[in-house]
């Protein structure tokens, strides 16, 4: 059986994904960062053998640690990684204040969490198929940014482009293989409570999502972002 | 130098350079002080909050006595050098305010690969916090001074390998992650203070150029790009591009 780590996994999009891979035969070990939120135990119930819900704060090393211990208890081997985990913090203009703590903490999720759980997560996925995927955004792209604030959330997703490059540039000549994606106006939870106004389902995008994650392309050295329609969005 | 402080119009401009002591805002400054600028620096090492604060008083209080002595100035009826003065030019003189404000570049930034172990994840929240933050608590405390300033103008030093699509390396991790980052920084602010009238610019440096980076920078930040109100289309200033040492563009 094939297997997929997922970050940020307890609602939303990334829940999305563990029903999809699910569906497509892996076994699924779900990044749980809201222990209180239960819809992943209700997947478990369903799915004893093929579901592993894994405590992870993606952002803490402590964390990311205990939880490759969990991981590596039960497989020596991962074929793919998922990076969903992400936050957003309430940002005023600049004119009025800036907010330093929360640009730092989304920098430290959105980014560099990444980074650490692909770190981690590269000793056990040597022996599998190599697969990293990222969950991007076009609020990372710079060519085509059109907002005037959300500076934190914006500039976390542009680094995350700049550190999913740099894995390329050393990991794809080892064999790994690479997927960035935007997923699109998302009605998920990403401010707290569920954005009624946005424009796709999760379920929706995941489904699209999966289908590129697990797809192989032609020109694998190409790093690009793709949208749900799997359409190319620039940096 | 002499010649282009004329050309341009420069005299009795003002500049604010955060992170000065990097090797291509020493020289930025060195171009601007020669042309007849004012030109105020804060260092980025050990910068915080309060002293961006303070340094943002002192510009203040600085530029209100420029002010207010060439007010007098154009009371007596002579300029500077005692010459009877062209009433219209002294008066553009008069409303002083920060005309540019730069933001260098951190060329001490550790090549380190984040890959590596927790001391380099540390190293780069902490640089994340000393230059992305620091840079946008300058901008928020920069901008009054600045909106009473006659260019209007916010300025970026960054290398050519904050480009996502141009970047080859696999050392030096942290400096292209916040340089990336800080590119996105710039394009949200222009989209927020355009409108405003404001202008950016962002200066991509390369290894070979290295030695003039900072007279290419100066020059590039201080000249105008083509605006047509009437056609936005013909307007560069409406575009925000990296741009190296001889104008080329660099992609995102």
């Amino acid at each position: 059986m094939k297997t997929v780590v997922i970050t940020g996994a307890d609602r939303g999009l990334g829940y999305s994904l563990c029903e999809e891979f699910i569906k497509l035969g892996y076994m699924v070990f779900a990044g749980q960062f809201m222990p209180e939120w239960t819809q992943l135990e209700q997947l478990k119930e369903s799915y004893q053998e093929q579901l592993q819900i894994i405590p992870l704060n993606v952002s803490d090393f402590q964390s990311v640690k205990a939880a490759m211990d969990e991981i590596t208890k039960c497989t020596d081997c991962v074929d793919c990684f998922i990076s969903n985990a992400g936050i957003v913090s309430r940002e005023k203009d600049i004119r009025e204040e800036v907010n330093t703590e929360g640009n730092l903490s989304t920098f430290q999720v959105n980014s560099l969490g990444a980074l650490l759980m692909t770190k981690a997560l590269l000793p056990l996925m040597e022996k599998g198929d190599k697969r990293l995927c990222y969950v991007s955004s076009e609020a990372g792209s710079i060519s085509v940014a059109h907002r005037d604030g959300m500076y934190g959330y914006c500039m976390s997703k542009t680094a995350l482009n700049m550190i999913i490059r740099l894995l390329h540039n050393e990991l794809f000549p080892q064999g790994y293989t690479f997927r960035i994606y935007h997923p699109g106006w998302l009605k998920s939870y990403m401010t707290g409570a569920k954005n009624e106004k946005a424009m796709l389902e999760p379920e929706e995008s995941a489904r699209m999502a999966a289908l590129q994650f697990v797809g192989n392309r032609a020109n694998e050295e190409v790093l690009k972002v793709t949208d749900v329609e799997g359409k190319i969005w620039p940096f | 130098m002499a010649v282009l402080a004329d050309k341009y119009n420069m005299k009795k401009r003002a500049a604010f350079v955060f992170g000065s002591e990097s090797t291509v805002c020493r020289q930025i400054i060195q171009e601007l002080t020669n042309w007849g600028w004012y030109v105020y620096e804060e260092k980025l090492q050990g910068c915080t909050q309060e002293s961006i604060l303070q340094a943002a008083q002192k510009v203040k209080n600085d530029l209100s006595v420029l002010c207010e002595s060439q007010e007098n100035l154009l009371q007596s009826g002579l300029d500077e050098c005692g010459h009877t003065h062209d009433p219209e030019k002294v008066e553009k003189q008069v409303a002083m305010g920060l005309d540019l404000l730069i933001l260098g570049n951190d060329d001490e930034l550790p090549s380190i690969h984040i890959l590596e172990n927790e001391a380099a994840w540390n190293k780069a929240v902490e640089k994340y916090e000393q230059i992305i933050n620091k840079e946008l608590l300058v901008i928020h405390h920069m901008l009054p001074l600045l909106d009473a300033g006659s260019m209007k103008r916010i300025c970026y030093v960054n290398t050519a390998d904050a480009s996502i699509n141009r970047c080859y390396d696999t050392k030096r991790h942290l400096s292209h992650i916040i340089g990336a980052a800080r590119n996105m920084q710039a394009t949200i602010l222009m989209n927020r203070l355009q409108p405003e009238g404001y202008t950016f610019r962002i200066y991509a440096c390369r290894e070979e150029k290295r030695e003039l980076a900072g007279c290419y920078a100066a020059e590039y930040f201080i000249e105008d790009r083509s605006l047509e109100p009437d056609n936005l289309k013909h307007s560069d200033e409406c575009r925000l591009i990296m741009r190296d040492e001889e104008g080329r563009e660099i992609p995102w």
